[in-house]
């Protein structure tokens, strides 16, 4: 019995397997995220019609989109653990390394599955011009990066608070101001014809500040998570 | 593992439950809190777990053979209470599986078979806790307490919802702990303080 | 008492010489005035958020409910200057290029600094204990506090894309001559003033409180 590296890396996932067992059995924040997200897109598409739109605003609009789908779903990976009340028996089993990582993967994960419906549904329904859908994927999946990374320690902590279903919201909006920022301007260049090269700062932007804002929370993660 | 309370208190919102607890418990020995309802048992029990700061004075910890206190003391202490709950959706051999991933042990799924058999639960264990018995979730709690063996085993009420053979099981988890290592108690049952009380701390 | 006389005095002396002393900013006007009340508060509302943040992590530290409360106050503090700020901004903004609002980096961020003391106050007011609840709002005051600067790089590039209409923002461009810039820095220094002497009064409260009635071991 010890430390080996196999044992390391069974633990580092050990959080999310588990996760992601009990949403296969339960699909809860699956159906939080895909209800928000389809809702809001159906609602989009039939009151805009065939009508050209701007690409600023399909920019915004998807990510509205994805940000209030994202608020309905991230805080479960906290939360469901507050109410099963089995989070005094993971803080006193599981490193912290692995509970943080665990969970926030296991969010991104879930936005990245989101996405990877809501992604192409916008482009069939709101047909936006669009040129690179490789690229487009990439934007979409450095802002889950970044809206899972700063989620993580923020719902883990409004699940220790009494009003959890308007914090998440509340908390992340200033934090998530520069992600949704930069994609918007992503998104909105590739629909405006643009390439790689026009939006690469954009993505270094938002690849930098959720590499800083997933390190810092890392680093703050102790002091909620522990008393 | 012995354990030093030096003048502890916890205050939640500025009242005191208990101001200046000093206590010592010596490695290899078992240490008994009790007190009435309300006294700060599971308070202190939990400050003792390394699970709350206390809001004045200290504690210390160190472990057996004269070791040096590891940064996680994590995997040296085992706990049971009643607001411990174990994963529901999972068996119970699931559940052990999942937290000694977590705590990072290498543990075979042939140690966490016997452990299970130890508690009584060789026919239970792959079922899903939340199908558990009170009594069979309380032998599964004791089982997470000390599947990964630690030094320090903390037991709060670790009666409830135990029969007789139950009890029984406690009293040989507590012998064999005592030879590897310390228990603490935390009980209000007076024959477990009689059964257990050679170093007493009454609470209030 | 002899400094609080001295502020008192500095502080009339700054309003006066904002409205006669100072000759009005060349082709704004009277409305340019704004600018000797405008920039200190959102100087302090500043401060007030930088002081708030080395409290928190001076809570994380040693957990002294002391510098929770301290926070927590100047925060309130910093909220309220904030706002006046954000508001006289506003109205600057209005003056000088025709819009209440155009998101330009100070705007931005003065902005953003609202939104993170309301989350804050949000936060605070959802946790019951008072342990956790400095615990909590601690970590996230030192979590919010890296986004400023991002959005601060962020958003002129992005909004002068979007927006390439001549309405530069640099607040800069203000050609003080030599008596505004002494009214501008006198006024700076009598509001950074008057912050510190809330601010003291407040940790004498604090610290008499604690003594008196909120602790009971001393």
């Amino acid at each position: 019995m010890g430390k080996t590296s196999s044992s390391w890396l069974k633990g580092f996932f050990a959080v999310l397997k588990k996760d992601l067992q009990s949403e296969f059995r339960t699909r809860y924040t699956l159906s939080a995220l895909f209800m928000f997200a389809l809702t809001t897109l159906v609602i989009v598409s039939f009151s805009l019609g065939v009508m050209e739109i701007d690409p600023g605003l399909h920019a915004a609009l998807l990510w509205i989109i994805v940000f209030f789908a994202s608020m309905a779903g991230m805080a479960r990976s906290f939360v469901k653990e507050e109410e099963a009340g089995t989070r005094l028996a993971l803080r006193l089993s599981g490193r912290i390394e692995f509970i943080f990582f665990g969970k926030l993967l296991f969010n991104l994960l879930m936005l990245m599955i989101l996405l990877l419906v809501i992604g192409p549904l916008y482009l069939i329904f709101m047909l936006p011009p669009l040129e690179s859908y490789f690229v487009f994927s990439l934007v979409l999946f450095l802002g889950a990066v970044g809206i899972s990374g700063a989620t993580t320690i923020l719902s883990a902590l409004v699940a220790r608070a009494a009003s959890r279903g308007t914090l998440l919201p509340v908390l992340s909006f200033p934090i998530l101001l520069p992600i949704l920022f930069t994609s918007i301007n992503a998104t909105r260049l590739l629909f405006s014809g643009s390439g790689f090269g026009g939006i690469h700062s954009d993505l270094l932007f938002t690849l930098s500040y959720s590499v800083i804002i997933i390190t810092i929370s890392f680093l703050l993660f102790g002091f909620v998570w522990e008393e | 593992m012995k354990i030093i309370l030096d003048e502890v208190g916890k205050a939640f919102n500025g009242r005191y439950i208990f101001k200046k607890i000093s206590w010592e418990v010596e490695g290899f020995s078992c240490g008994v809190i009790t007190g009435p309802n309300g006294s700060g048992k599971s308070t202190l029990i939990r400050i003792i777990a390394g699970l709350s700061r206390p809001s004045r004075g200290s504690i210390f910890w160190s472990p057996s053979h004269g070791e040096k206190m590891p940064p996680g003391k994590r995997n040296l202490i085992g706990y049971l209470a009643p607001d411990l709950k174990l994963y529901g959706e999972l068996t119970a051999i699931e559940n052990l599986e999942f937290f000694s991933s977590v705590r990072g042990i290498e543990l075979t799924s042939e140690n966490i078979r016997k452990h299970l058999e130890k508690m009584g639960l060789g026919e239970a264990k792959k079922y899903r806790v939340s199908e558990f018995s009170s009594g069979m979730e309380q032998r599964l709690k004791l089982a997470f307490a000390t599947v990964h063996n630690p030094q320090l085993l903390i037991l709060d009420e670790p009666g409830t919802n135990l029969d007789k053979t139950g009890n029984d099981l406690i009293e040989e988890v507590i012998s064999e702990q005592l030879k590897k290592g310390t228990v603490v108690l935390a009980t209000n049952d007076d024959r477990e303080v009689q059964q257990y009380g050679q170093n007493i701390l009454q609470l209030a | 008492m002899l400094a609080k006389v001295f502020l008192g005095v500095a502080m009339s002396v700054v309003i006066y010489a904002a409205f006669f002393y100072a000759p009005s900013a060349m082709g704004l006007g009277e409305k340019s005035r704004i600018i000797f009340f405008h920039v200190p508060l959102a100087w302090v509302g500043v401060l007030a958020y930088l002081v708030s943040m080395v409290h928190a992590i001076k809570f994380l530290k040693t957990r002294d409910l002391y510098h929770d409360r301290m926070g927590s106050f100047n925060s309130e503090m910093g909220v309220v200057f904030t706002i006046l700020a954000t508001i006289t901004g506003a109205m600057f903004a209005q003056a000088a290029w025709g819009v209440y609002w155009n998101w330009d980096p100070r705007q931005t961020s003065i902005f953003v600094l609202l939104l993170i003391y309301g989350a804050f106050f949000a936060l605070r007011s959802a946790l019951e204990e008072e342990e956790t609840r400095a615990r909590l709002s601690s970590v996230y005051l030192i979590l919010a506090f890296f986004s400023v600067p991002f959005l601060v790089f962020i958003v002129p590039r992005i909004y002068s894309s979007l927006h390439p209409d001549p309405i530069i923002n640099v607040e800069g461009s203000l050609n003080m001559d030599s008596k505004m810039f002494q009214v501008f820095i006198a006024s700076l220094f009598c509001f950074t003033g008057l912050y510190f002497w809330i601010y003291n009064l407040n940790s004498r409260l604090i610290k008499l409180k604690a003594r008196s009635g909120g602790d009971e071991l001393e």
